[in-house]
């Protein structure tokens, strides 16, 4: 192809008078009309006549360069390659051919030469045109066509530098085509790192190339040949220079617009340069044929973004794979790759704990592939992905649906397993156990088995269902005697008999489990419970032994055994082992929670033995200790501790003079968190006593207050004193600011304590002030995280309360019933309040003009909250004037004599305006009244 | 001194390049070429090229009236701050806007990009008092540019620069509605990059106000959520556009913030090895390979 666009442009023959028919001038003149109407097979025959019969006469010898020139011109165009070689050497050892002619000939020799497959001469015959001919403008050509001659040869690696050095030179015509071939070589040679930095270069100008979706379909091969080698990066860098198909069309769809006007141009002129002509329509033939084959392949950009994410997922970026094949699955019609896609999309969101994005991503693939055999896979991590959300009704149904539809595929035992143990999560423990049990009884054989009776028997016992879940546990040695949870079950075994009391049997197993499992999982916690079963027989010695005997290394359960053990010393008034033994733990745990609690424990057995100034000087060791440390928690605890060692007067007074002092070193030490400690332990020593003394120290506090550092029950207590403060204050001006500095505390507060149990305090706090300001909105928001984090709020009926009257201000109604019907059904409010939010609905629906609804609520007042007797007379007046509404008129004028009859009510208002509604009834039936 | 002298440089290159031409087409036919130098209500001002070298330039004055069009040359200033958007360049910056100014709504004029670029460089700063110039520099091209994508282009940058403000909220609600109605690739990836940022911010700031996040149970949701957000839109030009160098390499950074805030500095390392080797001309990749390891930053 390239060999016969490298074909130039011939002189036409000048025109002269019409010579005789059949004479030598004849002969050449209508082979050169021929020749110049493109008539090339006919000038061959007009030229080869010419030669044949006056070729060799003298006469001729003039006319010979022409004849032989144009010729091995039209055979070139004719494709006869062997007739046009030997036509154009024939004209080379002319030597009246004119230099420029010889220059084409030269290059013809060598396009002829590829023609014909002999590659190693053609290379010959045009590196030697390069060389004679330096200022060719068919040089370029020429060094193309000797590096495509190698690339033929099979010579890929020369073929590569050949045409790199054709690639670098910015000049070059051929840039575009080079590239393409050079990446091919290079590729084909396994110099991948070399293609990669190809693309690297020729990346961010492949527009230039002509055979961009040849270039970018090598790309992609690259990519997948990093892919096959385990090299995702390499792969990801070679595959994100490929273009989006649809911009790749669009791109080859105007250069072919741009390629055939740029030809209808050359076309229409009378004098076509031949060769850029010849090049125009390669050009346009290369890019007809891409976008044919582009056509054929509309799942390109699957292609290339499929490989991306195996790229990804080999390096275990889960979120990019997941990504890339979730965008590509909704898009692509439904094949075999596309559901194997589908699945690893599945477990890349599982795996990056995505499960919205599994479970979205499992139900479209159900919905796309209905009868794929990877459903019962698909359909079991949807229910995994719904359990690790905590959503587990749904997981339920999932697992229940799986395992009813595919009762025969490896999925449905592990469904009805997950079925009961995310029953147990939820825990529904006696549910979960009777599906562990059937579980048992449908698998017998399956490897979950083991596991399905140990939860069954633990299901059993967290139900309380202790001598069940004994005999399933009982049952486990021997039906699985090589069995993994051997020791668990025999763990779990001993402490059901534990919870039955039944201490002799327990420990009996306990021992034997500590025997057979000296350090399991749960043998620290086996200890605990050993030591436990032995005291409850008075096996004291035996049991302190077992608690002594719980390693360090057990965290919790240690510090759990050595408070037991505490308790047994105590109970033997065992004073001085106590105080050792809790000594013992400080110096261990110095900034344990419970250390108020041993401190505690030592200040005990010092009272007890009447050393009362001993048990302080420990609590004020300990203070001065860990005081200043802020992640010494205990501390507050300790001096509310300390604070009771002091009885009478006289001794309050010294430890009011102590906590002074202690402030006043604190403060010179610049021991900022013991200070702060200190006037708040000095406000609740003098809390009673003297109020208005704790409130100020509290306000001074305030203004030292790091909330990191600080507890936030200090917290909370010094920013509700600046509230008081604020409320007692007659200057507006400071009252705003104490309440801008009890807001800092609060927010602060909440910044760093999250978990703090005042949480609660200061988030209604915080919604006060917003109220306070006229930002409702703010306010809301603040009730709202009430209700979210701390739902176990003494403040919920009152945050409900408030935001529900909000909402009926703000005219959303419906808004407003939702507020007050979560208050009745929240623990921890009052009954007065729960009344007030019943006599509040039925007014909403009195408004509604909705008499029949309101008057159920007003019924609920005076059936169940009967001791606010301000609320339920209400609700008697407003339930009679709804069921006048109702024109129940019998109904109403019996609510009206309840509440005018009530002993209780007779003396609010209500009762009298009943009365007064009365006097309009007629007097009923004496029988009926009665009744 | 230094810097008065570097406001003196770019001023008189901003005016030196005399070279490129405008040219104006009259209703009659007639054209003139020279530079478009100023405009007002009713006439543009053409500063004419020197009849002869040495002499002075002139500037003439033509009624808006009389104008068909007017075709604006290249303008190698322009193209100067467009390529490298550095806040060393601000004063040049505001010159050539300045400059391009009373062209705002003039069909053809190149007077919104220099504004955008101004307003981009603007943003660089830390100085708030220009995030507000930059705001409403913003606001007055989405209102008074004459083309619909620089409009467009516009809406993105004062969404930027309410970003840059701490206004996130306000950012994010506008640039989840934009991203549902992008439908030209380009503006998609400069939403989503945009969305991106405020997602950023918005959990910086979660971050900032609940260091203990993790003790709270509805913080680490809305965290979560957040951060996957983030990091689901910042990636999503390198993933599904990875030819789109600039806005690819802009995503892996954002994604390079959001992996560190969550505190993964391993898939941060990734994220920024993918700038360094896939994308090492952006301006991306300097920063990026100084926060790799020494030995991972070679591409």
């Amino acid at each position: 192809m390239t060999a016969m666009a490298a074909v130039g442009p011939l002189a036409a023959q000048d025109e002269e008078a019409a010579p005789e028919a059949g004479t030598a001038r004849d002969l050449i003149i209508k082979a050169d009309r021929a020749y110049n109407e493109k008539r090339y097979a006919e000038a061959v025959t007009g030229y080869e006549g010419y030669l044949r019969d006056f070729g060799a006469s003298a006469e001729a010898k003039p006319t010979l360069p022409h004849v032989r020139y144009n010729l091995s011109a039209a055979l070139l165009q004719t494709q006869k390659f062997d007739a046009a070689l030997e036509s154009i050497e024939a004209a080379q050892a002319l030597e009246e051919m004119a230099p420029e002619k010889q220059e084409n000939l030269a290059f013809w020799r060598g396009v002829s030469l590829i023609q014909l497959g002999e590659n190693a001469q053609a290379r010959e015959a045009l590196d030697g045109f390069i060389e004679k001919f330096p200022r060719s403008r068919r040089r370029q050509d020429a060094a193309l066509l000797a590096a495509t001659a190698l690339l033929v040869e099979g010579k890929k690696k020369e073929a590569a530098a050949a045409l790199n050095v054709i690639r670098q030179n910015p000049e070059s015509l051929h840039r575009g085509r080079a590239t393409v071939l050079e990446l091919h070589s290079l590729i084909e040679t396994g110099q991948d790192a070399a293609a990669l930095e190809l693309l690297a270069q020729e990346g961010a100008r492949q527009d230039r190339i002509t055979q961009i979706a040849t270039f970018q379909t090598l790309a992609m091969a690259l990519g997948e040949k990093y892919l096959a080698d385990e090299k995702p990066r390499e792969a990801i860098r070679a595959l994100q220079t490929i273009w989006p198909r649809e911009r790749l069309i669009a791109h080859q769809q105007r250069r072919l617009e741009d390629i055939k006007e740029q030809l209808a141009v050359l076309e229409a002129s009378p004098n076509p340069d031949v060769f850029e002509r010849s090049q125009a329509r390669q050009i346009a033939r290369e890019v007809e044929e891409e976008l044919k084959n582009l056509e054929k392949i509309p799942s390109f950009d699957a292609s290339v973004r499929f490989r991306m994410a195996s790229a990804f997922h080999q390096q275990d970026r889960y979120r990019e794979c997941a990504l890339l094949l979730n965008d590509m699955l909704s898009e692509m019609p439904p094949d075999a790759v596309v559901e194997q896609a589908s699945i690893t999309a599945l477990q890349s969101w599982m795996a990056i704990e995505r499960y919205d994005k599994a479970v979205e991503g499992a139900e479209l693939f159900a919905e796309r592939f209905p009868k794929s055999k990877q459903l019962p896979l698909v359909l079991y991590l949807q229910g995994m992905a719904q359990q690790q959300d905590q959503d587990y009704d749904t997981a339920l149904a999932t697992f229940t649906n799986l395992a009813a539809k595919f009762p025969e595929t490896e999925q449905a035992p592990r469904a009805v397993f997950m079925q009961a143990f995310t029953q147990l999560l939820s825990e529904k423990n006696e549910e979960a156990a009777e599906l562990f049990a059937e579980f048992g009884k449908k698998y017998p054989d399956d490897e979950l088995g083991e596991s399905a009776a140990y939860w069954q028997g633990s299901a059993l016992a967290f139900a309380k269902k202790f001598p069940e879940a004994r005999e399933v546990l009982s049952a486990i040695p021997t039906e699985y005697p090589k069995g993994a949870l051997l020791g668990p079950a025999a763990f779990r075994h001993a402490y059901c008999a534990q919870s039955m009391r039944e201490y002799e049997t327990a420990a009996e197993e306990l021992k034997a489990y500590l025997r057979a499992y000296p350090d399991g999982e749960e043998s620290a916690e086996a200890r605990i419970l050993l030591g436990d079963a032995l005291l409850a027989q008075a096996e004291a010695d035996e049991g302190k032994a077992v608690y002594a005997s719980v390693p360090a290394a057990a965290g919790r359960f240690h510090e759990e055994a050595q408070f037991k053990l505490a308790k047994v010393l105590k109970l033997e008034e065992d004073y001085e082992g106590l105080r050792n033994l809790m000594q013992g733990f400080l110096e261990q745990y110095p900034q344990s929670p419970r250390a108020a609690e041993a401190l505690f424990y030592i200040g005990t057995a010092w009272r007890q033995e009447d050393q009362m100034e001993k048990a302080k000087e420990e609590y004020w060791s300990a203070i001065k200790k860990f005081g200043n440390d802020p992640t010494s928690y205990a501390v507050e605890d300790l001096f509310l501790a300390l604070g009771r060692l002091y009885q009478g007067d006289s001794e309050k007074l010294d430890y009011l003079a102590d906590l002074r002092a202690l402030r006043a070193q604190a403060e010179a030490g610049e021991q900022n968190v013991l200070a702060v400690r200190t006037i708040w332990a000095l406000a609740q020593a003098v809390k009673k006593s003297d109020p208005d003394l704790s409130q100020a120290l509290l306000r001074e506090a305030s203004v030292l207050v790091d909330a990191q550092i600080t507890s936030p029950a200090v917290l909370v207590d010094c920013a509700e004193a600046q509230m008081l403060a604020a409320a007692a204050q007659a200057d507006p001006a400071e009252g705003r600011r104490r309440r801008d500095l009890a807001a800092g505390i609060y927010r602060e507060m909440l910044k760093w304590h999250p978990r703090a149990p005042q949480k609660d305090k200061a988030l209604g706090a915080l919604a006060k002030l917003a109220l306070e300001a006229g930002d409702t909105q703010t306010a809301l928001d603040y009730y709202g995280r009430i209700e979210r984090d701390t739902p176990w709020s003494s403040l919920m009926g009152d945050v409900l309360e408030t935001r529900a009257r909000i909402e009926v201000g703000e005219g959303r109604l419906d808004e407003a019933v939702d507020s007050y019907t979560r208050l009745l059904a929240a623990e921890n409010v009052s009954g007065k309040l729960k009344a007030q939010a019943l006599l509040a609905l039925g007014e909403l629906e009195m408004q509604r003009n909705r008499p029949q609804l309101a008057i159920p609520y007003y019924q609920r007042i005076y059936v169940l909250y009967g001791k606010w007797r301000a609320t339920v007379a209400k609700a008697y007046l407003r339930s009679g004037e709804a069921f006048e509404q109702i024109a129940d008129l019998e109904a109403a004028r019996k609510t009206y004599e309840e509440l005018a009859n009530s002993e209780d009510l007779a003396s609010l208002p209500e009762a009298d305006q009943a009365r007064e509604k009365l006097k309009k009834f007629a007097p009923a039936d004496a029988t009926e009244t009665s009744s | 001194m230094k810097r008065s002298f570097v406001i003196l440089a770019a001023v008189v290159a901003a005016f030196g390049s005399v070279a490129a031409q405008d040219t104006v087409e009259y209703i009659d036919g007639n054209t003139r070429s020279g530079r478009i130098v100023g405009a007002n209500d009713k006439v543009f001002q053409l500063r004419m090229p020197p009849p002869m070298p040495g002499q002075q330039s002139a500037v003439i004055s033509i009624n808006r009236a009389d104008v068909e069009k007017i075709i604006f040359g290249p303008d190698a200033d322009f193209d100067t701050v467009t390529k490298d958007p550095v806040l060393g360049r601000l004063a040049f910056a505001r010159v050539l806007w300045q400059r391009q100014e009373p062209l705002l709504s003039v069909p053809e004029s190149h007077a919104a990009k220099a504004g955008m670029v101004y307003g981009e460089i603007l943003l660089l700063s830390s100085d708030p008092a220009r995030h507000n110039e930059a705001l409403a520099l913003f606001q007055r091209i989405e209102e008074e540019a004459w083309d619909e994508t620089d409009r467009d282009t516009a809406t993105r940058g004062r969404l930027k620069a309410l970003l840059r403000l701490g206004r996130v909220d306000e950012a994010s609600a506008e640039a989840q509605g934009l991203a549902e109605q992008a439908e030209d690739p380009g503006l998609l990836l400069e939403t989503k990059l945009l969305l991106a940022q405020t997602r950023l911010a918005a959990l910086r700031e979660l971050l900032e106000d609940n260091p203990r996040w993790k003790q709270d149970p509805p913080v680490r949701t809305e965290r979560n959520q957040l951060l996957n957000d983030a990091l689901d839109l910042s990636l999503y030009p390198f993933l599904f556009h990875g030819t789109a160098h600039d806005q690819a390499a802009q995503g892996l950074w954002l994604a390079h913030e959001a992996y560190l805030l969550a505190g993964d500095a391993a898939a941060a390392r990734e994220v920024a090895s993918d700038i360094v080797s896939i994308y090492p001309e952006t301006r991306y990749a300097g920063p990026a390979r100084e926060a790799l390891p020494e030995k991972e930053s070679e591409p």
